[in-house]
Parts: C-alpha cells; structure tokens; sequence
C-alpha cells in the first residue's frame, strides 16, 4: 500500500475510533452550556462588553487540563473521582468536599429548573399570553419532573443521552446571530487575546461565574465515572484524552459566540435595554431570527436546562454514596441503596418545587447566576485534591502528571484562590463601606 | 468472635486515634495516632501503641507499657522519649491504612467501605476484632456521633453497629494497598463463583483482573460466566489474549461466543487464535449465527442416540458420552442420516424396560427451532411447553445443537414485569 494511503487509513480508523467513543467528553461538555452557562456567558457579554473574552483561554487551558487529569485518573485506576478522594484522603476531606459540592449542585440544579421555568415564561410573552403560560408551568414543571424519574430509574437514559446533543445545534445559533449583528471582529480577536482588567466587584462577580460555569467540579465527577462505565482503560486512554480535548474546545467556541453576540446586540446597540431579567438575554438572537427570537431562545434554553436537570440529581447523588461508601446506581433497588434513591428523589423534586413558589420568577436569572457563581468559588480547594490525586505517582506511575502539567496545575490552583479571594474582598468592602 | 471473659475490653479505632495519653513526664504530653499491625493470625494482633509527642515525634508503646488503657483513661508508665522511634521499626503495617479502603464481606458476598475498626483486648493484648461498615462508624470518624447518634435514635430507634468479623472480610487489591494483606487467600477461593460474580461487578475493571489472577483457570471461567455483559466484555478485553483464551475454553462455547461478539473484531480474533483448535472450531461455527437467535444461543453438546438402539444399549452409549456434556436433559433418537425423529427424557429411560427399543418410548411429536429463530420466540416455547431443552434443527432436520433453559432464562426473567423481576431477585 502506498505510503500516503496507509497514513490516511491510519487517519480513518482513529477517527472511527474517536467517533465510537462519543461521547464521555462531547456530552459533558453540553451540559457544560446548561442555563447557568447560558446565563453567564450571556450576562458577560451584556455587562461588560468584550472585556471577559480573554479569560476564555486560560478557562479552556484549564479545562483540557483538569478534564484530561479526570480521564487519566479513571482510565489508570478504574475508579471514580469520590473513591479516590475516600482513598487517598479520607473521610473527612471526602465528606466536607462532597458537602460543597452538594450545595453548589443543589444550586445548579434550581439554575436548571429555573431555565425550564423561564423558557415557559419566554414562549408566554412571546405569545402574549403570559398568564396562562404561567399557570401551565404548574402543570408541565411537575410532569417532567416525573418524566425525569420515570426516564432515569425505568429506562436506560445512557441509550438516550446522544440525543441531548441535538442542543449543539441550538448553539449555532449563536455563532450565525453574531455574524449577522456585525461585530467588530478585529476588535473581538484583540480582546481575546489582550486582557482586560476592570477593578471592580461585579467585574469579578462575572468572571468567577465564567469560570465556574466552565469548570465545575460536578462534571469532573461525572466524566469519570461515565469513562469508568464504559469500561475506558488505559489502552482507550488515548482516543479518549482526544475526545475530551474536543468537547472542551467546541464547549468554549460557543460560549465565545455566545458573550460576542450578546456583547453587539445587548450591550454596544445603542438605546439598548439594560439586561435585567432571562428575557432580556434572548434578544441577542434577534439578528438571526427576528420575532422568532423569544422562541428560539426558549427552546434552546428548555433542552439545555432539561439535560442538566436529569443528570445533575443522578450524578451528585452517585458521588455522594460513592464517597460514603453507600451502594449506589439504577441497577441496584431501593431497598439495596436507600440512600442512592433518597438524595437523588429530594434534589429532583425540591428543585422543581423551589422555582415553583409563587411570584419567584425574578428571582431566575439570579439564581442561575449565582450558582454558576458558587461553583466557581469551590473550585480552588477541589482542583487542590485533584492535582495532588493527578501527581501521585504511587497511584498512577508513569500516568502521572509530568513535571510541566503539574507545576502548570498548581499555578491555576493559585491564582483561581487568587480571585475567588479578592472578589471575596471586594465584597467585604462594599458591604462595609456600602 | 472470641468471647467471655477473655474479652476485657473493645475500642473503636476512631476513638483511639487522637486520644491523649499520660505519662509520668507531664512536660512531653503525647497521644495515640496510630498501631501497627502483625498480619497472619485470625485477628491480628495490634504489636505497638503508635504515640506522637508533641514534637511531632512518632514512637513505639507496647500495651503492657501502659499502667491504664480505657477510652478516655490512658496512662504510660514511662516517659515517651524514652521508646524506640516507628521508624527503627522498618516495614510495619500500620492499622490507619486500613481505614477508607474497599474490603470483600465474604459473608454475603459483596464490597463495602471500611468505615472504622474494632479493637479488643484479649489476655492483655491488643487485636483487631473486625470492622466497622455502618453508618455509625462513618458519624464516628466524622466525630459527629456524640451529638448526632442520640438525635437520630430520637426518631428512628437505636444506631446500630455493623461489624464484619475480620476472619471473614478479604482485602480488595485496590490501586492504594501497600497493605501486605493482598494475597487472595482461601477465604476468596472457598467462595462460589456465582457470589464471586456479585462481586466481579462491584469492582472496577483492574480490581476484578487482579481478583481472577488469583483464581484457577476452571473457576475464573466458572465467575466471569456468571457476570454481567458488560463486566465479561471489559474484563476478557484487558486479558493478556493466551489468559483469556485459556478462559473461554473453560466456558460452554456459547457463553464464550457471548463474550466474544462484545469484543472489538481483532481482539476476538486474536483470542480465538490462541485457543485449542476442536474448541475454536464450535466457537467460530456459533459465531456465524447472530447473537439474539437460537443459533447464537445454542450449544453443540447434546446426547444423540441410534433409532435401533435398545433402552440397555441407550444406557451404555450415555455414560461414554456423559463425560464430555455439561447439561444432559434429554436424548435426541436419530436415523443414520442424522434426522432428528424424537425425543427422550432421562426419566422416560429410567422407567422403561430395558429391553424395548427406544423409538417405542420416544416422543416424536417433535418441538424444534431452527439456528434463525428469534431468542424470544426460543424463550417462549420453552416456557409453553415446560421444557428444559429445545433442539436446534438446520433445513434437513439434522441436530446443530440445543438450547437449554438456563440459555434463556435471563430473557424469562426480563420479559417479567419489572417490579416483579426486582421482587423476585431480591427477595
């Protein structure tokens, strides 16, 4: 066979067999652009312009490089991030980091009820129908919440879960909507590279958000523990680290699209309106679907939230039991993992509840921002423990990080506890002097 | 459990760890962080008292170097300085290493957590009574069970400990044991290979090849049978292929064609190289048919006699053949040009007189699939008629092969309602 055939067969079957693996890292990276992330990336381009665009590069650095340690670690040793924290660490560390994670979930999981609840709010004042809207959400809020339990604990949802890929496509929209809104490109590109620094609380507020949204611990836990079902050992290790690598970088094109077109359309229009509800942040789409806008945006909003919705209950009530020790997954019954069943059924439900109160639909935006918020602010001393499982070298050999990614690891560990701590003072500050 | 008056006291790990201890120096205050262990007898004994002074320096305590030993009354009858360093002793298992790891319960068969350990003084030693797997041990490390024990024995009744003696839990050779414990021993080996299933799919991938090395080839064949898919496809494709081919000749051929169609292409292929030639050659003829037909499910040992044969003759020609099948329900009456003409159950030979032919007790009301019959349809013959095997009949009415009930009876089980299956399987 010639030479150049031979490389393109080689081309060819690494291809399929990055294609067969989708996707731990491509459907993690979806519900990476949940509703908080929609919000956030949003809320960024609309307060402040292209000025977080250049965060976006260290985040995905960061990202490839955290995702990546998650995919070594559970491809070396077969087990999940929460079994390795127990392991290597613990209890009590287990414990008191699964405890943050479990708050900043549960916040994460309003954000996505919350998203479903303000898609219906969207479609009810783009119909201008806003009342019966509002009065449907009791209805349809409490069937997918049965839908979502019905769907985890009945069926194999694995089967199903390429399908909530399809929200990919609704993030082209973005990139299509900014293009029509003529944005200064050159400018946008500088202002990638080029950073921003803006001294004040809210410019950091934002940026914490950006961060956290993209980098959650969650999606470390659930990464590894998928990698870890599909049986991915050391020898899939390469195609997978590829796949991961992949999503990371398509997760964070769209959310550069998404801050680029939010920034032209909500924030550098003239006579603009200023951004003070979910509502608000669809109207970036206008450029691409003109009335259509408020639809598009909901539907979009709804599939992404939807997915968070289903995986984030499962997947921090698998941690937590993992880390406990308790018995944990659908395949065993209540009666052999009571507490599986337990945590996952009162996030569910008390998560669709919350956004259910009456007169609490201002309340959205805010809490999908928050959360995105909380998360970043945990992520510092998680990313600690999951540098110190990635360099130990009695856990994973030559698997370990090697010297560069390690020094690089604990340099963003530093500087992450570096803003989490100034927005922390500034806070402070403004609280006191007022 | 040793018990009576032997046992004079037993402590928890947790509230050990940390606790201070007395000395008649009072300026060097030290307290207990630690034991090392003497692995080899049914409950190890604990050799040293591992105290840290408040210099953070480690030394060695034997129990009868203490003048007190009761929780919350510890005393040393010499000043720590003055005892040997834990690292003059070089090698020494310390217990805390035990805490938080994965261990095999194999009493019921499963994997747990090692939440805390139980310790108790025998004859003025120290051992290592077993380990502590409840929720009360986990309250206990996290030092909430003081105020959160009573509070939850409020309302749902007393908290109870969940200690697995320690002669019957088995280390799991995790990726963090620099125990020396890791040896599958007896304990592992004396368990059933359908209980060493369960816990085959408790662990990861690595766990589970590390626990089949320990096994011989005939039982490790006899446990993977017994997992789910998805745990034999994983495991068999992390085999050194000479292993896993050693394995699935173990196996009835269709169980291992089973394994072998979840595998990528070259790996099957490879294996199937490495096996014996007579095996490999029923396993490539099963391999043909797909997966969810009787052809897939069939296997190829079956016990065929002549239609001249007599119900004595019949008798002799089983206990030569017998040797090589696993399962023998029924005979199968063939003519000399391997038709099938009926079928006879080993109780119809049993009663007959051993002089009558066999084609006169034989049932030719013959029920039969063909290789491309559905999984689902084999399923629910077997189910109709009752039958414990259904023969498999290529266009000609020859045998190909016959498919036993346990063939189908994960599909039986999955056809049930689910709640019902459930019930059914945990009850």
């Amino acid at each position: 066979m010639p030479h150049r055939l031979l490389a393109f067969a080689r081309a060819r079957r690494r291809l399929l067999a990055i294609l067969a693996l989708v996707g731990p890292g491509l459907i993690t990276a979806t519900v990476d652009n949940d509703s908080g992330g929609i919000a956030t990336y949003s809320l960024a381009g609309a307060l402040y312009g292209f000025d977080l665009l250049w965060t976006l590069i260290p985040i995905t650095i960061l990202l490839i490089v955290t995702m990546e340690m998650s995919t070594r670690l559970g491809a070396a040793t077969g087990q999940g991030l929460a079994d390795l924290l127990r392991e290597r660490f613990g209890v009590k560390v287990t414990f008191w980091m699964l405890l943050v994670v479990l708050l900043a979930n549960y916040g994460t999981i309003i954000s996505e009820f919350s998203g479903i609840a303000s898609a219906i709010d969207i479609c009810g004042s783009a119909t201008g129908y806003p009342e019966f809207f509002a009065w449907l959400k009791y209805l349809i809020v409490p069937l997918l919440t049965c839908g979502i339990w019905k769907l985890i604990t009945e069926y194999d949802y694995k089967k199903i879960e390429k399908f909530f890929l399809i929200s990919i496509f609704f993030y082209f929209a973005y990139p299509i909507s900014a293009y029509l809104a003529k944005p200064d490109w050159g400018s946008a590109i500088k202002a990638l590279v080029v950073p921003t620094w803006r001294f004040d609380a809210g410019y950091f507020f934002t940026m914490i958000g950006v961060i956290g949204t993209t980098i959650t611990p969650w999606m470390q836990f659930y990464l590894q523990s998928t990698l870890i079902e599909k049986g991915i050992t050391l020898k899939d290790y390469d195609n997978a680290k590829w796949e991961v690598g992949l999503g990371c970088i398509t997760t964070d094109v769209i959310s550069f699209f998404i801050i680029v077109a939010c920034a032209v359309t909500l924030n550098f229009t003239p006579g603009a309106p200023p951004v003070s509800s979910i509502e608000d942040i669809g109207k970036a789409l206008i450029p691409l679907a003109g009335s259509y806008a408020g639809y598009l945006f909901a539907l979009g909003l709804f599939n992404a939230s939807l997915f968070g919705a289903a995986i984030l209950p499962l997947s921090t009530s698998f941690a937590i039991c993992e880390g406990m020790g308790w018995e944990r997954g659908m395949n065993k019954t209540y009666d052999e993992a009571p507490w599986f069943y337990w945590i996952f059924a009162s996030l569910l439900i008390s998560g669709a509840a919350i956004v259910l109160i009456p007169g609490i639909s201002f309340l959205y935006l805010g809490v999908m921002r928050v959360s995105q918020v909380a998360q970043g602010l945990i992520l510092p001393p998680f990313l600690y423990f999951l540098v110190k499982l990635g360099d130990d070298r009695s856990l994973l050999g030559e698997y370990a990080n090697p010297p560069w990614l390690s020094r690089l690891s604990w340099a963003s560990v530093y500087i992450l506890t570096i803003i989490d701590l100034i927005l922390l003072g500034a806070t402070i500050k403004e609280l006191i002097v007022g | 459990m040793p018990t009576g008056q032997d046992l004079e006291a037993r402590f928890f790990l947790a509230d050990l760890v940390g606790a201070e201890v007395r000395s008649p120096d009072e300026a060097s205050p030290c307290r207990i962080v630690d034991f090392t262990l003497l692995l080899g007898e049914k409950y190890p004994r604990l050799s040293h008292i591992v105290v840290e002074t408040a210099a953070g320096e480690r030394h060695l305590a034997r129990r009868d170097q203490f003048s007190r030993f009761a929780s919350g009354a510890l005393e040393l009858m010499q000043s720590a300085n003055s005892l040997p360093h834990l690292s003059d002793v070089p090698d020494s298992v310390l217990v805390r290493n035990i805490w938080d790891k994965q261990i095999v319960d194999t009493s019921d068969a499963r994997v747990v957590r090692v939440n805390d350990l139980q310790i108790a003084e025998v004859k003025g030693e120290l051992r290592l009574l077993g380990v502590d797997v409840g929720f009360r041990g986990l309250l206990r490390r996290l030092g909430f069970e003081r105020f959160l024990c009573p509070l939850i024995e409020r309302f749902s009744g007393p908290l109870k400990n969940e200690i697995i003696g320690w002669d019957i839990v088995e280390s799991v050779p995790t990726n963090f044991t620099h125990l020396k414990l890791a040896v599958p021993s007896q304990k592992i080996r004396e368990l059933h290979p359908a209980d060493l299933a369960d816990i085959l799919d408790d662990l990861s991938v690595q766990e589970g090849l590390s626990l089949l090395k320990g096994l011989d080839t005939e039982t490790a064949a006899e446990t993977l049978a017994e997992a789910e898919a998805e745990t034999q496809a994983q495991i068999i494709a992390e085999m050194p292929s000479e292993r896993a081919s050693d394995i699935l000749e173990e196996m009835e051929p269709d169980e291992a064609v089973d394994i072998l169609q979840d595998l990528e292409e070259d790996k099957a292929a490879e294996i199937l190289s490495h096996m014996d030639a007579e095996e490999a050659s029923d396993v490539r003829e099963l391999l043909k048919h797909p997966e969810n037909t009787a052809g897939g499910l069939m296997s190829m040992g079956f016990a065929t006699i002549f239609e001249e044969f007599s119900v004595d003759e019949a008798f002799k020609h089983l206990r030569l053949m017998a040797v090589d099948l696993e399962i023998i329900y029924y005979l199968y009456v063939v003519a000399k040009n391997d038709r099938l003409l009926g079928v006879v159950s080993i109780r119809d030979l049993l009663v007959a007189n051993p002089t009558s032919r066999v084609t006169e007790i034989m049932n030719d009301k013959l029920i039969f699939v063909t290789p491309d019959t559905p999984q689902e349809e084999v399923a629910a013959l077997i189910s109709k008629y009752d039958l414990l095997a259904l023969p498999v009949l290529d266009e000609d009415g020859g045998m190909v092969g016959v498919v036993t009930i346990d063939d189908v009876i994960e599909l039986l089980l999955d056809n049930m309602p689910r709640m019902w299956k459930r019930r059914a399987l945990t009850s």
